[in-house]
């Protein structure tokens, strides 16, 4: 008799029971054994034991644990729903321990944890909910850029639903692009990145939107100062097809508008608003195919529109004038499940995924002669972005407790669109439309990649993997090998030492100014002249989960080294403002490295949850044309990191949420001393004194003030027959802190000179309300 | 409450919890020791005109600067003293007797008073002849409205390898007018604007309409570039020239350096630009160039 015949494989999916959402990460284990596995991405799991009686625990952070007895000769498929705790009760669950993990360097943040942070105007924001992990910096005040182990914002890869997200931020980064209501669950991976990711340098954010109710409707709404926003779900067929809408939009304009056409006689009025929405479909063909269609758009929008009537030589005229600049994602995704057999999954995913700036002007002339209406016009759009259409096919193939093997390949078409300026003139017997600038440039990028998540002994497992890449644009061709490996050792019960390496290669560059990270930033495709960016990190912790008064805490202390390679930057002077020219003569490429600890202690389960994170980090730069081709820190190093994020249910109906934040403050280039110029324009003269420049010490010589912060929430729930009300009283800044924006030299009434730093936000208190049926 | 007084109020309380505030910071800046500043651009076949003054702290009162009338400045070409510059109530320091060549090299050597003394060397390159191979009259560029009629101008620039080589060009406006107030004639001389779509070329510098450039992108050959200057009206004026000047490296860098300072001093969002400077132990620029005229006939 062979080993195969002994054993049976039991598959299944795991999902929650009042939702029917899939469950990812759930621990299936069989305790005398000691042989488990956990749910991939989409719920799925496949255990291999010996045949005959058995017990299968399956465990998941929040729900409560489910035993199985199984008595089986054969293969099994079981569909596990769990229930999530109902908090209030005395908690004995036990989550997935943070130290049975081989990977390293990834968190997870429960969707309802980030959802109890107090947020700025009241406006949940799951990558400010990321700013507040180590090892990760935020940009600058209100900023929901993300800076992640010394990388730039360039360097994270954001991906919904499978599908990149190239410009995550609503209004210049004060708000992201994901709605909080709309997201199934949000993972950051700062390290030890496993094989299966690929193609930027720093981080990957992994964001997966809600698969909507398979059991019954249910959504919620909510009113707050800046937005509002509504999530509806469902069963379309129930526990066959559902669907998940979600729309959030602010308002300000809508208000602003009265009051504008108001003062303006009603001739012109203008405002700004963003908007975006997700659209999802899950249908289940059999418990072997299943099929999900998931569409995120969303746009920034600010215009201005003038009217206004005349005479001229006798006739009446209408003059219209249309200012508008936006810019906008869209991301779309088709994706199929389907299990092929009790040992392995496939998943098919097609994305598209689009970017878009653009400013256009539009004036119009009509001109009321007695022989008709003659109209003149003239408009003027300018536009950039990028455009991807992507392919990819993923495996899952359980052949062994022991082993979890993924392997897989993707395949993206890259359409960069680097700024084209398009001219539309009218007027009565003529039309022009010329459209100038550079041409779009074609790129096409692949990667296939080979993963083990392989458990050695009892005490030692590892994830092992080798990422392979390539990029063609126009007659160049980069490719790359990036071996990936994570290790996991128990040095006693509940610690566990671990270990990473990986290797990154970013083949697209994001041309931005240093300071500021707009809608106006291209991505460009690296060239002949401009290399891909590399970078290789190392990382090493400990990981234990402390219980104490039966309350779980996980802790985890970790030491980094990132090397990185090719990074560009503007060179000196260069100005966002300016499109001209070539790009690649603009910048300058050097390397930088990072190095640092992290520790993080935190909560999740019980009535008192949160974290606190510290970071203590160096990150560099060093390039041979900028600062004499010394080392210079990056913008955003900072030697000290604190976020204390903490909320506690108080009753049923109340729970309050507190954060602070500390940092160092970010690094800046001042000028230290003035000298006059040569007088060739402006010789000295007794009234003017001499025309001066300023000379500058090194790069980011000088610190900003630190910045700190803290912001304090409360949620009040009434229950309704039909649902539940929410009432959310958050205060942003709570002691008003004025924290640094920017620097500059200016002069105070007696004409000295001072430096001075611009705040943006004080005290902000908000209130929102919100209902869920 | 009517909608917009509802409006008015909801304005009112965003706009106030989210304007900007700005407050005095107190930083530790590093004690700055003046230095001597030396000012001096200079063309072949002419003679040196230095200012000399110092630098002050960055939080100091600029008008604290002043012109060092007591300095003493040496001149040296290629190793070999020409004696020293004396000082003009005009504000700079200069002597007739020295007269700027095309290929030599000059040292300057300063000292006054406390301050640190400072030198700096620049090689004035020789003189680089170009070809007028067109020039062409109302020449239309732009589209739509925002078209304009420019003359064009295609120069050819015999570029010679192993070495690289700094250029500049620049168009100037001639014209002479009788003044009966004291019966003299006068000659305007006034600079055109400059534009090009050539990207070897760069952009045109803002105040002084020269086209600076390097031959990075042509080393060793033959370039043929085109250039647009504005339309004149040709009976106003008696001529326009086209000077073409070869640039000493450090003349090239500080323009360059410079012209993107005042692009982008006081912009928050713009990467500081630090001026270049050639003076040793001091500050400032002590560059040469060397140039040619040509008048442009159309």
């Amino acid at each position: 008799m062979n080993c195969i015949s002994q054993q049976f494989t039991i598959t299944g999916y795991i999902s929650d029971s009042s939702s029917g959402e899939k469950l990812i990460g759930v621990n299936i284990f069989e305790p005398t054994l000691m042989k488990g596995t956990t749910t991939n991405i989409y719920g799925f799991y496949s255990l291999t034991l010996p045949a005959g009686k058995t017990k299968i625990i399956f465990r998941y952070v929040g729900y409560n644990p489910v035993e199985k007895e199984i008595d089986a000769n054969k293969d099994v498929h079981i569909n596990i729903a769990l229930s999530p705790v109902i908090q209030l009760k005395e908690v004995v669950i036990v989550g997935n321990r943070i130290e049975e993990e081989s990977r390293m360097s990834a968190v997870e943040i429960p969707i309802q944890q980030i959802k109890s942070i107090p947020a700025l105007l009241g406006e949940v924001d799951v990558l400010k909910a990321l700013q507040l992990l180590p090892g990760v910096h935020s940009g600058g005040e209100g900023s929901s850029g993300l800076y992640v182990r010394g990388g730039g914002p360039d360097q994270n890869l954001i991906l919904l639903d499978g599908a990149p997200v190239y410009n995550a931020q609503h209004l210049f980064g004060f708000f992201s692009v994901f709605n909080a209501d709309a997201i199934r669950s949000i993972e950051l991976i700062k390290g030890g990145f496993p094989a299966r990711y690929g193609g930027r340098l720093s981080s990957v954010i992994d964001i997966y939107v809600k698969e909507g109710n398979m059991k019954k409707f249910s959504g919620e709404g909510t009113v707050g100062i800046v937005a509002s926003k509504m999530t509806v779900e469902g069963p379309i067929k129930k526990d066959t097809t559902s669907f998940l809408v979600s729309l959030r939009r602010t308002y300000i304009d809508l208000l602003a508008r009265p009051f504008i056409l108001a003062a303006t006689d009603g001739m012109g009025y203008g405002g700004y608003y963003f908007y975006d929405g997700n659209i999802k479909l899950n249908h289940k063909f059999s418990d072997k195919d299943r099929v999900y269609a998931s569409f995120y758009g969303g746009d920034d929008r600010f215009y201005v529109t003038a009217t206004d009537q005349y005479m001229s030589d006798g006739n009446n005229i209408d003059f219209n004038a249309t200012f508008r600049l936006g810019w906008g994602n869209k991301t779309s995704t088709l994706r199929w499940n389907r299990i092929i057999s009790k040992k392995l999954f496939a998943n098919a995913a097609l994305t598209w995924s689009k970017f878009k700036f653009y400013t256009d002007i539009e004036l119009e002339e009509i001109e009321k002669k007695i022989t008709g209406d003659v109209t003149s016009g003239f408009a003027l759009k300018y536009f950039s972005g990028i455009n991807d259409w992507a392919g990819k096919l993923d495996f899952d193939y359980f052949p062994h407790p022991d082993h979890f093997i993924r392997f897989g390949t993707n395949y993206t078409y890259h359409t960069f669109n680097t700024g084209a300026l398009q001219f539309k003139f009218t007027s009565e017997n003529i039309i022009k439309d010329t459209l100038l600038g550079r041409p779009p440039t074609y790129a096409t990028e692949y990667f296939g990649y080979l993963e083990d998540d392989w458990r050695i002994n009892a005490l030692l497992k590892g994830n092992f993997g080798l990422h392979h890449s390539g990029f063609f644009v126009g007659d160049t061709f980069y490719y790359s090998f990036q071996p990936r490996v994570s290790t996991r050792y128990y040095l006693s019960e509940h610690l566990a030492l671990k270990g990473s390496f990986a290797t990154m290669t970013q083949y697209i560059h994001l041309l931005s100014n240093n300071t500021a990270m707009l809608p106006t930033d291209l991505w460009l495709p690296v060239t002949e002249k401009v290399k891909p960016m590399n970078s290789q990190q190392v990382a090493c912790g400990l990981a234990r989960t402390l219980k104490l008064k039966d309350e779980d805490f996980e802790i985890s202390v970790e030491g980094y080294y990132k090397w990185m390679q090719n990074l560009i930057e503007y060179g000196y002077g260069a100005d966002f403002m300016d499109q001209s020219g070539v790009w690649e003569d603009k910048v300058e490429t050097g390397k930088g490295w990072s190095y640092g600890s992290e520790l993080f202690l935190q909560k999740k389960t019980g009535k008192f949850t949160g974290w606190i994170g510290y970071t203590l980090s160096w990150t560099w730069r060093q390039f041979n044309n900028l600062n004499k081709g010394l080392k210079y820190p990056y913008k955003f190093d900072r030697r000290h990191d604190i976020s204390i994020v903490n909320s506690l249910k108080i009753s049923e109906t109340m729970d309050v949420a507190a954060t602070w934040v500390y940092g160092t403050g970010n690094a800046i280039t001042l000028p230290v001393a003035q000298y006059p110029d040569v007088p060739e324009f402006q010789p000295y003269n007794e009234y003017f004194g001499f025309n001066t420049v300023e000379y500058y010490g090194e790069r980011n010589s000088f610190r900003m003030r630190s910045y700190h912060r803290l912001d304090l929430g409360a949620n009040f729930k009434h229950l309704m027959k039909w649902g539940e009300l929410w009432l959310n009283v958050s205060i942003y800044n709570v002691y008003s802190r004025k924290n640094p924006y920017f620097y500059y030299f200016g002069y105070d009434d007696f004409g000295n000179r001072q430096l001075k730093q611009v705040s943006l936000f004080p005290i902000i208190p908000s209130i929102s309300f919100s209902v869920k049926f | 409450m009517t909608t917009i007084n509802i409006s008015i109020l909801y304005l009112l309380a965003v706009t106030i919890i989210i304007s900007a505030c700005e407050m005095v910071v107190d930083i530790d800046m590093p004690d700055h020791k003046p230095v001597l500043v030396i000012n001096s651009l200079f063309n072949s076949d002419s003679i040196f005109r230095v200012a000399v003054s110092h630098s002050i702290g960055i939080q100091e009162d600029a008008s604290d600067i002043t012109n060092i009338e007591n300095a003493t400045i040496e001149i040296l070409e290629n190793n070999i003293s020409l004696g020293s510059l004396s000082w003009l109530p005009i504000g700079f320091y200069t002597n007739p007797l020295i007269k700027i060549t095309a290929g030599a090299s000059y040292e300057i050597r300063v000292s006054a008073g406390d301050y640190p003394a400072v030198t700096s060397t620049n090689t004035i390159p020789l003189a680089k002849m170009i070809i007028i191979k067109q020039v062409k009259d109302s020449v239309k560029i732009g589209e739509a409205q925002m078209e304009q009629y420019v003359t064009e101008v295609t120069i050819e620039i015999p570029d010679q390898a192993a070495e690289v080589n700094f250029y500049a060009i620049q168009i100037y406006a001639e014209d002479t007018f009788y003044s009966s107030w004291d019966d003299s004639v006068w000659v305007n001389s006034y600079f055109l604007n400059l534009s090009t779509r050539d990207p070897v070329l760069g952009q045109t510098e803002e105040y002084t309409q020269m086209l600076k450039f390097s031959d990075e992108l042509f080393n060793g050959k033959n370039y043929s570039a085109i250039f647009y200057f504005e339309e004149t009206d040709k009976n106003s004026i008696d001529s326009v020239f086209l000077y073409f000047y070869s640039l000493s490296s450090s003349y090239y860098y500080y323009s360059v350096t410079k012209d993107l300072y005042y692009r982008t001093h006081n912009n928050p969002f713009s990467e500081p630009v630090q001026v270049y400077t050639n003076i040793e132990n001091g500050l400032g620029i002590f560059a040469g160039r060397c140039g040619s005229r040509i008048a442009l006939q159309y």
